[in-house]
C-alpha cells in the first residue's frame, strides 16, 4: 500500500485504476519553431472550441489566454534567437519560457504566480512540438473510469480527456487554486493536486483511491484501508443524493441540538459561492493576503475595503477577522523582523503585531469602521499570555476613542476572542476564559506545538498525530473551559473539517465548527447524522484510551 | 510622439481581462505604443510585457506613441483603461 498526501483539488472521493500519464521523446519528425508554434496554437484553438461547447465561456478563457501568448512574438523571438545561437530548439523552448516566467512570478501574487505557470506549459508545449515528442499513457480497456496521475497537467492536458472516463485527477505539481483545479471543479471530477512521488511511487494499472476533500491518495490500499475508503465513497454517494437538502437546512444533530457551522475564509474571493449554501457565518477570515507584498502595506482604506466586501456578503451572519499572523518565515520589509532561528517559536501572530503598533492600530480601525452598521469581532493569533489580551484591550479602546471623537461610525460592540494554538494558551483556558469573549481553537498549529512536530516535515508525519490522547485531552479540556465560562468555542483548524473527528468533537461538546466552504455540506451532512448521547459515550470512551493507534481505529470505526 | 499619464483605477490591476483588452486595444494601431513604468520601457502589443508592468492598482504609468495614427491611440488606450476600472 502506497499513502500519499497532497492538496485537496477538487471535491469528491474517486476510485479507479490509475493511469500514469508521462511525456516520452518519440518518433515524429522535428519541427521548426514556426511549424511547432502553428500546431500548438491549432490545438489550443480547437480545445477552445471543445471547452467552449463542455464548459462555457468562463473556462474556455484559459485557451484564449494561451492563444494570445503563442501569437506573441515577445515569447518566440528569444527562443528563435537561442535556437539560432546553436541551442537546440526544445531546450531553446523551456529555458527561455522560463526565464520569462520567472520575470512574471517575481511580480508577486497568485495570478502573476499562474501566468507563469501558463507560459511554462506554453514553453513545454512548444519543447513537445519542435522535437516530435509524445505524451503516453495507456488506458484501460472498455469504459471503465480512471484516476489520471501526472507530473503536472496543464489545462491542454486535461481537457483532452473525455470528461466521462475520468474518475479523478491527481498531480504532483500545483496549487489549490491552478487551472487543472478550476477545470476539475467545474467538470465535476475529483482532484488531488501537490501529491509529491506518484511517478516513482506508482505502478501503472494499480487500483487507487483520492479523496478530493482531504488530498489523500491511496494506491493499492491494504484491506482495512480500503474498507474505510469504500465507506467514504458510499457516505459521499449519500450526501451527493442528500446534498439538495442538507444544503439548505442547518445542521442539527439527530437529537434536535443546534450546531454551527461556519466558513473559513482567506481573502475575499472565497465568498463567491458561499451564497449557495446555508451556513452559520465566517468563523475565521485569514487578513495575511492584505499584507503579501513585501514592500507596501496595505492601507487602512484598501483594508477596510476587503473586510467590508467579506462582513456585506456574509450579513446578516458574523463575521470573525483575525488579526495579522506572519512570522519570521515571511519577511516584510516594512515590519521590524530580524532573521530568526526558529521563526514558529519566534516573534509572529500577536507578539509581532503588540510590537508593530502602528500596524495593528491600523487593522484594528479596518476592521471596526468596516463593520460599522454589521457584525464583527476581532481574534488574535499565537496569544500565550493574558497580557497580550489586555494589551490588545486597551489599544482597541484607544482606537474606539480616537474614531469616536472623529465622528466616523464604527462597530461599538466587536467582541475580542483569541486563537487557542499554544499550549500555554489551552492549559490557561479557563484563566483566559474570563479575560476574553471567545475562543477558536487552532488545531494545526497547536496539533504541532503540543507534539513539537512539525508538520510539514515528512521525517515526523508519524509523530504529528491528532489522534494522539495528549492533543484529543487538550481539546476536550478547552472546550469545557470555554463551555463553563459560559463563552463561544469553536474550532478552525483541519480538524474541524476532518469526518472521522466530527462526532468526536460533539461529544466534548463543541457546538460551532469552522471549516473550507467545499466541506460545509459534508460536515452537516456527518452532524445530523451523529446522536449526542453516542458522540459523548465515544468521547468518554476515547479520553479513556492511551494508545493513539487504537483511537485512531476507533474514530475510523465511529 | 504623444504621451500621457495615466493611474491605474481597476481592482485588478492591469492584469487578467484588462492586459488581454489593452493588448488587443493597442495592436489595433499601427504607432509604436509603449508603457513606462519605474523607467522601464514595455511594448503594450504584447501580453507578455504588460503583464510584466505588473501596474497594480494606484500605481501610474506613462502611456506613450509614435506613428502615424498616435493620437488616436492614446485617446483609445486610456478609454480602454477607463472601461476596465
Amino acid at each position: 500500500m502506497k499513502e500519499l498526501k497532497g492538496i485537496p483539488g477538487a471535491p469528491g472521493i474517486a476510485q479507479g485504476p490509475v493511469v500514469l500519464y508521462r511525456k516520452e521523446a518519440g518518433g515524429a519528425a522535428q519541427r521548426s519553431l514556426e511549424e511547432a508554434a502553428a500546431l500548438c496554437l491549432g490545438r489550443v484553438r480547437a480545445l477552445y472550441d471543445k471547452t467552449l461547447r463542455e464548459l462555457g465561456e468562463e473556462q474556455a478563457k484559459i485557451f484564449s489566454a494561451y492563444e494570445m501568448l503563442l501569437e506573441d512574438p515577445m515569447l518566440l523571438t528569444p527562443v528563435q534567437a537561442a535556437i539560432d545561437a546553436g541551442t537546440p530548439a526544445a531546450q531553446a523552448a523551456v529555458e527561455e519560457t522560463k526565464k520569462l516566467s520567472e520575470i512574471l512570478a517575481s511580480k508577486g501574487g497568485e495570478y502573476m504566480r499562474q501566468r507563469a505557470d501558463d507560459i511554462r506549459y506554453i514553453g513545454e508545449m512548444l519543447a513537445t512540438a519542435v522535437s516530435g515528442e509524445q505524451t503516453s499513457y495507456a488506458l484501460p480497456q472498455g469504459t471503465t473510469p480512471f484516476l489520471l496521475a501526472a507530473h503536472e497537467l496543464t489545462p491542454v492536458d486535461t481537457m483532452q480527456f473525455d470528461a466521462s472516463r475520468l474518475a479523478g485527477l491527481v498531480t504532483e505539481m500545483g496549487g489549490a487554486t491552478s487551472h487543472t483545479v478550476i477545470l476539475a471543479k467545474s467538470l465535476g471530477i475529483p482532484a488531488v493536486v501537490g501529491a509529491k512521488g506518484i511517478m516513482e511511487q506508482v505502478e501503472e494499472g494499480a487500483e487507487g483511491y483520492l479523496d478530493g476533500y482531504t488530498g489523500e491518495f491511496v494506491v493499492s490500499p491494504d484491506e482495512k484501508t480500503r474498507v474505510a475508503f469504500e465507506k467514504r465513497v458510499e457516505e459521499d454517494r449519500l450526501l451527493q443524493a442528500q446534498i439538495g437538502t442538507v444544503k439548505d437546512e442547518m445542521a442539527h444533530t439527530l437529537d434536535g441540538s443546534r450546531i454551527s457551522v461556519c466558513i473559513n475564509v482567506g481573502k475575499p474571493q472565497d465568498m463567491k459561492g458561499a451564497g449557495e449554501v446555508q451556513y452559520d457565518g465566517v468563523g475565521l477570515f485569514r487578513s495575511e493576503f492584505l499584507y503579501s507584498s513585501e514592500t507596501k502595506k496595505p492601507t487602512v482604506e484598501e483594508q477596510r475595503e476587503a473586510y467590508r466586501q467579506v462582513i456585506d456578503a456574509a450579513a446578516p451572519n458574523m463575521v470573525i477577522i483575525r488579526t495579522l499572523d506572519i512570522g519570521g518565515d515571511k519577511q516584510i520589509a516594512y515590519l521590524n523582523m530580524p532573521q530568526e532561528e526558529n521563526p514558529f517559536l519566534g516573534n509572529r501572530g500577536i507578539r509581532l503585531c503588540l510590537q508593530n503598533r502602528e500596524i495593528f492600530e491600523e487593522q484594528l480601525e479596518a476592521i471596526l469602521t468596516a463593520a460599522a452598521d454589521k457584525r464583527v469581532k476581532i481574534m488574535l493569533p499565537m496569544v500565550t499570555s493574558l497580557h497580550e489580551i489586555e494589551d490588545t484591550r486597551a489599544i482597541l479602546e484607544q482606537v474606539r476613542a480616537r474614531l469616536k471623537q472623529a465622528g466616523t461610525p464604527y462597530c461599538e460592540d466587536a467582541q475580542l476572542g483569541i486563537m487557542i494554538e499554544t499550549p500555554a494558551s489551552a492549559i490557561l483556558a479557563q484563566q483566559l476564559a474570563g479575560h476574553c469573549d471567545f475562543f477558536s481553537i487552532g488545531t494545526n498549529d497547536l496539533v504541532q506545538y503540543i507534539m513539537s512536530a512539525d508538520r510539514g516535515n515528512a521525517q515526523v508525519q508519524k509523530v504529528y498525530n491528532p489522534c494522539h490522547p495528549a492533543v484529543l485531552r487538550m481539546l476536550a479540556h478547552v472546550i469545557e473551559a470555554g463551555a463553563q465560562a459560559g463563552i463561544e468555542v469553536s474550532v478552525c483548524g483541519d480538524l474541524a473539517a476532518d469526518l472521522r473527528f466530527t462526532k468526536l468533537l460533539l461529544g466534548f461538546g463543541l457546538k460551532k465548527f469552522s471549516v473550507p466552504l467545499p466541506m460545509v455540506g459534508r460536515i452537516k451532512y456527518k452532524i445530523r447524522n451523529t446522536d449526542l448521547k453516542d458522540a459523548r459515550a465515544l468521547a468518554e470512551r476515547v479520553l479513556a484510551q492511551e494508545d493513539e493507534a487504537v483511537i485512531s481505529d476507533m474514530l475510523e470505526e465511529a | 510622439m504623444v504621451s500621457v499619464q495615466y493611474q491605474i483605477k481597476n481592482e485588478e490591476g492591469l492584469h487578467a481581462r484588462p492586459a488581454a483588452d489593452f493588448c488587443k486595444a493597442a495592436s489595433k494601431f499601427k504607432s509604436q505604443i509603449a508603457i513606462v513604468k519605474d523607467g522601464n520601457e514595455y511594448e503594450a502589443k504584447s501580453i507578455l510585457m504588460v503583464l510584466c508592468v505588473g501596474a497594480e492598482k494606484g500605481d501610474v504609468i506613462e502611456l506613450r506613441a509614435e506613428g502615424e495614427d498616435e493620437q488616436e491611440a492614446i485617446d483609445t488606450l486610456v478609454k480602454t483603461l477607463d472601461m476596465a476600472g
